[in-house]
């Protein structure tokens, strides 16, 4: 009997842990559909916002040994789209690109036109401190990528400015389109894109 | 390679100063900064337990929440690892090293709740760090700890000799102090940029 | 050692408990307790670090309020329901978990239904588990009072600290940025330059200094105004938050004080 005293904290905290995971368990369950619902809306709208014109956007799909391929030149590209008008026609290509900023992942969509021209870049950086390290996701320095060439890498502080104070991540940004861009071209090599 | 280990380790002490910039260990900088003895003592804790915290949590999320998809368990899981931990360095010096547990002994059970340990953690696994990432990061932000305490320290030891107006007396005047040490490492911005952003 | 100490500050005989809780805390003076004679954030000056992080806009801060407000108020009227079960031994690890479970719970609802808000808080939404306050009420209210005290204590605790952050938000956002709520001030912009340094790290560290400084200044008039009504500027029983939290001024600034 003493001895069953001794644990007794021992148990009763085990017991308060095993309710709260319990509860956590419940609230993750009830929560977890709309937390991936709320990610692929916002995907969803900065698809359409490189696209306005839009009606559908399909994956595009590819061959393992591409993927390899792509892999092993390090140009992998997270997701790729199709996006279609009414009309069933391609407007162009959707790569969704991730990579190391300054204070954590950078993702980048680029919008590739049917031209093979850069249409628009949107980039989400991740940043656990308020302001900082987002510098790279403002219009001035995305809008810096609008109507670039897919044909040849980009240079930062050549062919798009960077932003002040923020190079690090610029640059990140920057190889994320080179490899979207990459990418593409290789899609166009194989004939999976006209 | 070694390139991303120094933009962690210069980020984290002077850009991106856990205390400074991140107000992360707020209260015990405020709290212990009174003297240089102390300022240390807690310092040297901090560092110990940030260092042995991200070595203990990164295999943690990595080996046992993610596979069984128990990521939203992660706050929990870290904090009662810390207050474990915490419990654990204490008796394991007080048996093997009784000098550093007493020059440290008295700071660490409140480190369980400095903000900095549980930040640190926390920010080695959202960033999506290496495990050896994970442990320069913990390096900097404890080193980064300890040179804001440090430096805010003397600046205390002076303002307790100043005449300072009745109405700031005591905590205010401390605060405003603290902006000031702030600002100075406001000029640390471009420093990384410039060593390594080319 | 500590754990000794612990025990000596926080033991109460039942006797003095129930003198305690019939001379004190009436519902009133639990309300304005918090709300004012000990206000979490301005008089305590505890749970500085998101006080000081996430009051770059109004937005921001009101709604890290609410998240404290919330973790607060459900983790006391647990903790109080649980205060004749937990073991004394256990009781911090037992606190931590259930605050760290609320917290959880807010973290996944704002990344629910407030996906944006969950960008601007950051990592500062996990941080409330190590909030001083937090423990620090648990410790010195919850586990000693019944449930409907411990409700309102932690209710009027995390509405004095939404009031202080929502005080420093809107003086840090209004300066910095020119905006309040996102809605442009009139004058600012025009006739004044919005601050840069105040939305910058040390503005944080500026505007709290200041706010202090004048609660303080306020407090004492209100004090000269009726002395002896037992609001002295650390308020009742208050070792005991020292230990739970890291020496939080609570003491120093008691000793500053003086």
């Amino acid at each position: 009997m003493q001895k069953l005293k001794g644990f007794l904290p021992a148990i009763i905290l085990a017991l308060i842990c095993g309710i709260c995971v319990f509860l956590l368990a419940g609230t993750y369950s009830l929560t977890k559909d709309k937390i991936a619902e709320q990610e692929k809306v916002a995907a969803e709208e900065r698809k359409l916002t490189i696209f306005p014109g839009a009606r559908s956007f399909e994956a595009l799909q590819y061959s393992d040994s591409i993927r390899e391929e792509l892999k092993t030149d390090g140009i992998d590209p997270d997701e790729v789209y199709i996006a279609y008008d009414e009309n069933g026609t391609a407007l162009g290509y959707i790569f969704i690109n991730s990579g190391f900023g300054y204070a954590g992942q950078i993702v980048t969509t680029t919008g590739i036109g049917a031209d093979g021209k850069i249409v628009m870049v949107i980039a989400t950086a991740a940043s656990d401190t308020p302001k900082l390290g987002k510098e790279v996701e403002g219009r001035p320095f995305l809008d810096g990528f609008t109507g670039l060439t897919t044909e040849r890498d980009l240079i930062l502080k050549q062919d798009v400015a960077a932003v002040s104070g923020a190079t690090i991540s610029s640059r990140a940004a920057t190889a994320c389109v080179n490899r979207a861009c990459a990418a593409y071209r290789t899609f166009v090599e194989k004939g999976l894109i006209v | 390679m070694s390139n991303t280990f120094l933009i962690i380790i210069f980020s984290a002490i002077l850009v991106d100063n856990f205390v400074l910039s991140k107000f992360m260990g707020i209260c015990s900088f405020l709290g212990v900064s009174k003297n240089l003895k102390t300022a240390m003592g807690m310092s040297g804790a901090v560092v110990c337990v940030m260092l042995v915290a991200s070595a203990i949590t990164w295999p943690i999320q990595h080996f046992l929440l993610n596979p069984l998809n128990l990521g939203y368990l992660q706050t929990l899981v870290f904090i009662l690892v810390i207050a474990a931990l915490v419990q654990m360095i204490e008796m394991i010096m007080k048996k093997s090293m009784p000098p550093l547990h007493k020059a440290l002994g008295i700071y660490l059970p409140l480190i369980t709740t400095n903000c900095a340990v549980l930040g640190v953690t926390i920010l080695n696994i959202n960033s999506n760090y290496t495990f050896i990432e994970s442990m320069v990061n913990a390096l900097g932000a404890g080193i980064g700890f300890t040179l804001s305490l440090f430096l805010f320290s003397g600046v205390r030891s002076r303002i307790d000799k100043a005449d300072v107006p009745e109405t700031l007396k005591g905590l205010p005047i401390t605060l405003i102090s603290a902006s000031l040490v702030a600002v100075s490492f406001l000029g640390f911005k471009g420093l990384v940029e410039n060593l390594f952003g080319g | 050692m500590s754990e000794n100490k612990m025990k000596d500050v926080t033991y109460r005989s039942p006797d003095e408990r129930l003198a305690e809780k019939k001379s004190k805390y009436t519902p009133k003076y639990i309300f304005l307790n918090g709300v004012l004679y000990e206000n979490p954030a301005l008089r305590l000056v505890l749970g500085t670090c998101p006080l000081l992080a996430v009051t770059i806009s109004a937005k921001s801060s009101f709604f890290m309020g609410l998240a404290v407000l919330f973790v607060l108020t459900a983790s006391e009227a647990i903790i109080s329901l649980l205060r004749n079960i937990i073991p004394n031994k256990v009781r911090i690890p037992a606190f931590i978990t259930i605050i760290a479970t609320f917290v959880t719970i807010v973290q996944m609802v704002i990344s629910a239904y407030f996906p944006a808000l969950n960008d601007s808080l950051g990592i500062y939404i996990p941080l409330i588990v190590v909030n001083c306050i937090l423990l620090a009420r648990a410790e010195t209210f919850a586990s000693k009072q019944k449930i409907l005290p411990s409700i309102l204590d932690g209710f009027s605790m995390g509405t004095g600290f939404t009031l202080a952050l929502l005080l420093m938000g809107s003086i840090r956002e209004i300066l910095g940025s020119g905006t309040f709520f996102d809605m442009k001030v009139p004058l600012m912009g025009d006739v004044f330059e919005p601050m840069m340094f105040f939305m910058l790290p040390p503005g944080g560290f500026f505007v709290f200094g200041i706010c202090i400084c004048l609660v303080q200044i306020l407090m004492k008039k209100q004090e000269k105004h009726s002395s002896g009504k037992g609001t002295s500027p650390c308020g009742s029983s208050s070792p005991s938050d020292c230990i739970s939290c890291a020496g939080c001024n609570l003491c120093k600034g008691k000793e500053d004080d003086k």
